[in-house]
């Protein structure tokens, strides 16, 4: 039957591991901050539900809720990381990397690793503010191979420039594309080569 | 020819080498876009000396449809007829991932019957969606009689899906909160009824299909993918318990009532050649089908009567502010949602981690050093829906 | 016969001959498998000649009672790619139709439209069948369009 605390979203101990690993990361000196959602995951019956159905104005008390990330201070070592999350702390698989532009007058465009331990079955997602100004990353394929096509995607849609990647063509868009998609602040083209785009 | 070339590094099983003495002049083979082992529009670059590839090059994109940008522009229910869209061979998973995810963000949980529905709902789908992989894949390798066969069984499960929902193929049934309905009388008879049915004719899919010996000896020892390579491409599902890892989301992550129910994960186990070959891919899906009626009659057990939808999730959904990561067991491998929310009716973003984009990651790595016969064995095994590899 | 489990052993390698046989035994036996099917009945329809039987919840063609429909434009918004459109006077509660349309090219039938409908005036349909030779022919006005099925030659 189910278990205490299950929920049915699947996932789970995600926060525990955070933890662990922030604190483990203190010790080791890597720079990685740790972020938890501060409103319960599961909002329970009775007031703290209804709190927390209100808007942002009326209830300043609460920030965000959903996954716990890590946030990486500094870009330069994201691959030394990796590595060290991969061989101390047995994230194996890098289950997914795509970026975020949370607005268009945002100042930095976000980085999102996610990471898998298959062994204690949990996951880590690390995230990692980059200044629009300057979108350039260390590229991290030589430590998951996985990265490959996941960076060649968010380099098209976002203007992300892994350094280092050993194969940066265009992936899904033609390699004469203007622009990246997924940005915020992206306008729609008109034609393309010709073809009309509307 | 030298020991550098990538075809000498290829290793089979003992007795099956190719020779490698002529080196020819490289040719390069284009593979697609309208190629039927290619399962859509994509195409292969394939580089070939003499009978052997020497390299492989994937170009995508031919089906790419901003299914991400989309979603940063309709509400978050309006999303939901776009995930029917990119895995289109199991539209009801899609729903569930994304519903789920939703949820996450809202922090609430679909009743417990809706709870049970959505386990038969995606568990028939899988068995649809297993079923036209291997009838595809016996295509794929020369053989027209399975695809009928398999598609004959596929077509009771999609009037399953069409009396419940009304759709054959783009579902949208499954949406955050619970389900649009409940099924109709007599429908859960009739899946117990399919069910039986089924487990009799899954031997045929055994005895034309995988005991066939022209298929064994098409797929054993063919691409053969080592346990470590396929959690280092990030490959998941049939691909990566194929090459005898022993991880399903359903297991060892239970999302929805996975936790009650009773199942075995299946592994390769190299049965008619070595781990992680194209044999050992397929073998994993037709056990699972095995595995899907097992779970679907648990759940057909267990269930009780009660509502289908939580009433607090209503047709404008406005989460909270925050990100969440979903990812849940399609018939394919994880299917992640990363979803970013502001407080709006509107997500900020969207992201979609297809399953067959990281399987197919690995194919072009697979290729080198096997014969251009087996590309098409090689890209099958993937199991590829193009629909979601572009998005 | 009990549900199949995954075996855990690999199987017999077979050598020369055996692999001969191996082939000439699994090659008989599928083909035994696929004349049995020569003397069952088809499992296919002869299409355009017999009909399937399409369910009630089938989401085919929408069709509007517009006597009940209110002009409350929910459909309309819950659509996301946004093929309906309507256009009508209010005369007090009386309400003088312009037009309802809905654009076939775009739809893609997923019956989000269908269920804000607070008067339930909106269904979707049974009718699946639309072909013609125009694009225009697809956008649909509701409130004139009286179906397919009996123009369709029986």
């Amino acid at each position: 039957m189910k278990a205490a605390g299950h929920v049915s979203w699947g996932g789970g101990g995600q926060i525990e591991a955070a933890q662990r690993i922030a604190a483990r990361a203190a010790e080791a000196g890597l720079p990685l901050q740790l972020h938890l959602p501060n409103l319960p995951p599961l909002a329970e019956e009775g007031e703290a539900r209804r709190l927390a159905r209100k808007p942002r104005e009326e209830n300043p008390e609460y920030e965000w809720r959903g996954d716990p990330y890590l946030q990486v201070m500094d870009p330069a070592v994201v691959c030394d990381l990796l590595r060290w999350l991969r061989e101390q702390c047995g994230f194996v698989q890098l289950y997914d990397l795509s970026a975020v532009d949370p607005a268009a007058d945002a100042p930095e465009l976000w980085v999102v690793y996610g990471l898998l331990n298959l062994a204690e079955k949990v996951r880590l997602e690390l995230r990692l503010g980059l200044n629009k100004e300057h979108l350039s990353v260390p590229s991290v394929v030589a430590v998951h191979q996985a990265a490959d096509w996941h960076e060649r995607e968010a380099a098209e849609m976002f203007g992300i420039v892994f350094e280092g990647h050993p194969d940066p063509r265009a992936l899904l868009l033609p390699e004469d594309w203007d622009g990246f998609p997924l940005r915020k602040d992206y306008e729609f083209p008109d034609q393309y080569q010709g073809i009309s785009c509307t | 020819m030298s020991s550098s070339h990538p075809a000498a590094a290829y290793s089979r099983a003992p007795g099956r080498e190719i020779e490698l003495d002529v080196a020819t002049q490289d040719c390069q083979i284009h593979m697609g876009p309208q190629h039927p082992a290619t399962h859509g529009v994509m195409r292969v670059l394939l580089k070939a000396d003499g009978e052997v590839l020497s390299g492989a090059q994937t170009h995508l994109g031919y089906l790419h449809r901003s299914a991400e940008k989309i979603g940063e522009m309709v509400d978050w229910l309006q999303y939901l007829p776009y995930t029917d869209r990119y895995d289109y061979l199991c539209a009801m998973n899609n729903n569930l991932g994304y519903s789920l995810g939703v949820e996450k963000l809202l922090g609430l949980e679909a009743p417990e019957r809706a709870q049970y529905l959505r386990v038969i709902l995606s568990e028939l789908n899988r068995i649809a969606s297993h079923l036209f992989a291997v009838g595809t894949y016996g295509l794929d390798l020369g053989a027209f009689t399975p695809l009928f066969t398999a598609l004959r069984d596929r077509e009771i499960v999609l009037d399953l899906f069409e009396r419940i929902c009304g759709a054959r193929l783009t579902y949208s049934f499954i949406r955050p909160g619970g389900l649009w309905n409940d099924a109709p009388e007599g429908w859960l008879e009739d899946v117990a009824a399919f069910l039986d049915l089924f487990e009799k004719r899954w031997h045929e899919y055994w005895t034309l299909v995988v005991e066939n010996r022209i298929f064994i000896e098409r797929t054993a020892d063919v691409g053969v993918l080592s346990a470590e390579q396929a959690i280092d491409w990030g490959c998941s599902g049939p691909m990566l318990r194929g090459s005898g890892v022993d991880w399903d989301l359903r297991r060892d992550q239970p999302y929805q009532v996975y936790d009650r129910l009773e199942f075995e994960v299946v592994k390769g186990s190299g049965y008619r050649g070595s781990v992680g070959d194209c044999f050992d891919r397929t073998f994993v899906r037709m056990f699972e089908m095995t595995e899907s009626i097992r779970i679907v009659r648990q759940c057909l057990e267990q269930m009780e009567p009660g509502p289908v939808h939580n009433p607090e999730v209503k047709s404008v959904i406005r989460p909270a502010p925050g990100s969440a990561y979903c990812g849940i067991e399609n018939p394919r491998g994880e299917l992640g949602h990363y979803l970013v929310s502001d407080g709006s009716k509107i997500a900020v973003r969207v992201r979609v981690r297809a399953p067959s984009f990281c399987n197919l990651s690995v194919a072009e790595h697979l290729m080198p050093g096997s014969m251009l016969g087996d590309a098409a064995a090689i890209i099958g095994s993937v199991d590829i829906v193009v629909g979601e590899t572009d998005r | 016969m009990a549900l199949p489990t995954p075996p855990r052993e690999p199987a017999r390698r077979h050598h020369y001959l055996g692999d001969i046989l191996s082939t000439i035994h699994s090659t008989a036996k599928g083909m035994a498998l696929t004349m049995r099917y020569l003397w069952r009945k088809p499992v296919t329809m002869d299409y355009p000649k017999e009909k399937p039987v399409i369910d009630q919840r089938y989401r085919g063609i929408h069709v509007l009672d517009q006597q009940l429909c209110i002009y409350c434009d929910l459909c309309a918004k819950a659509c996301p790619v946004d093929c309906i459109e309507m256009d009508a006077v209010r005369h007090g509660k009386e309400i003088e139709w312009k037009a309802f349309t809905l654009d076939y090219q775009k739809c893609m039938f997923c019956e989000l439209c269908v269920y804000p409908c607070p008067k339930d005036c909106f269904i979707q349909g049974t009718e699946y069948s639309m072909v013609s030779e125009d694009r225009n022919d697809f956008v649909h006005d509701l409130l004139t369009w009286k179906g397919l099925r009996e123009e369709e030659p029986s």
